[in-house]
């Protein structure tokens, strides 16, 4: 990225917390959206905050992978946890809302974002939301949401199934 | 990218890594590469990371006799009394006798039968694993007896392993010149460490020493050879 935005001395005037919060920043998905956010809220992703102390301030931050309605979604988080007023309780409450709603493959989706962008609150929420979808799930239920093909021949996984026979006591049903 | 298998490898072990273990044991049958991932001894590792914040205390005790069928059952609960897990060891694990039951805070329970012999089990993998026999010094007889004044059990973080140590006494008969296990605190005591490395349930190393050899017995030169 090129240094285009490299303040001029006069810029400089600016007190350093109002800068931070009026400049915005832009990223831009791997399908070509382009969202403006302002740089204390990007900051909360380690990684934007790393590239834009590699001096991409000011210009468009590229993130080919994550695609438009993820980073809209991560975008919501980051606004809401930047937000001046927001108390922890407020967060809190935010962030289950924010992650009930969402199905398994869009919280893989937004679980892949936030261990790229490195926002390790968010990574963490969506982490234990998968977590508690899937922990009483049957093997099949595993391999067809997550689309994962067993390489497994039947005589490897009846070795499995025998030496963990009770791992398979209590299992929901796939029905839902 | 619509699917965890386009997750990479550190992600997936992230999110693996919260599960209960009951569900783990099933999900290794979800693939080969999920099987090796959750057998790998750093997602154990990063298992216990995650784990240690969310523990929670139980008490585990274990029972054999009529109402269990003669089988040895081992059962957990949290402080409550709320059932976490229980289950019954093969028939013929233990001989169906438990003399001793070394509970630990930690994920192993540790118990030994009149015999002497000593066992370590996983209750959340429902693993056991009998420990080697201390000494050939402990004769058949011995064991009949039980040759322990005391056995302990802990845990080394820096060297992440469990440790089972016991003690045992021995005694120079002034009659035969011969030494004899004691079963009083009297006379020479003895400290045999039996040290398994145990993650997430899988042995991995298993290795016996003794200390403070009084390198006049018969036990001790058995007992070095053990190390």
């Amino acid at each position: 990225m090129a240094p285009k935005n490299k303040n001029p001395n006069g810029e400089n005037v600016v007190p350093e917390v109002q800068q931070k919060k009026t400049q915005a920043l832009i990223l831009k998905s791997s399908d070509g959206e382009e969202f403006s956010i302002s740089k204390s809220a990007a900051g909360l992703s380690v990684a934007i905050k790393n590239m834009m102390e590699d001096d991409c301030a000011g210009g468009v931050i590229p993130l080919p992978l994550v695609d438009g309605g993820t980073l809209a979604r991560v975008i919501t988080y980051l606004n809401k946890h930047a937000e001046d007023g927001a108390s922890d309780e407020d967060k809190r409450k935010f962030d289950e809302e924010f992650l009930s709603g969402m199905e398994v493959d869009v919280l893989c989706d937004v679980a892949l974002a936030g261990n790229y962008l490195d926002i390790r609150g968010l990574f963490h929420d969506v982490c234990q939301r998968i977590v508690n979808g899937m922990k009483n799930k049957s093997v099949e239920w595993v391999r067809k949401t997550f689309r994962i093909e067993s390489d497994f021949t039947a005589e490897e996984e009846e070795q499995i199934k025998k030496e963990y026979a009770w791992a398979w006591e209590g299992v929901d049903s796939d029905a839902d | 990218m619509r699917d965890m298998g386009n997750l990479p490898d550190d992600a997936i072990a992230e999110i693996l890594a919260r599960l209960p273990i009951k569900s783990l044991s099933r999900f290794k049958c979800v693939s080969n590469s999920w099987n090796h991932l959750i057998s790998h001894p750093s997602f154990l590792n990063l298992r216990a990371l995650r784990k240690r914040s969310t523990r929670e205390l139980r008490l585990i005790y274990v029972e054999h006799g009529k109402n269990t069928d003669g089988r040895i059952r081992i059962t957990a609960t949290d402080t409550e009394g709320k059932l976490i897990n229980q289950f019954s060891l093969p028939g013929n694990s233990m001989k169906n006798s438990v003399d001793r039951l070394y509970p630990t805070r930690f994920d192993l329970v540790c118990f030994h039968n009149y015999r002497g012999e000593i066992w370590l089990c996983n209750p959340a993998t429902r693993q056991i694993l009998a420990l080697p026999y201390p000494s050939q010094a402990v004769s058949k007889l011995d064991r009949f007896y039980g040759p322990y004044h005391n056995i302990g059990f802990g845990y080394s973080s820096s060297r992440d392993e469990y440790k089972s140590g016991a003690v045992i006494g021995f005694q120079r008969s002034e009659r035969t010149n011969i030494w004899h296990i004691l079963r009083s605190l009297l006379g020479v005591q003895k400290l045999i460490t039996i040290s398994a490395l145990v993650a997430g349930g899988k042995q991995v190393k298993m290795s016996a020493s003794s200390h403070g050899s009084c390198g006049m017995c018969p036990g001790c030169s058995s007992l070095d050879g053990i190390r």
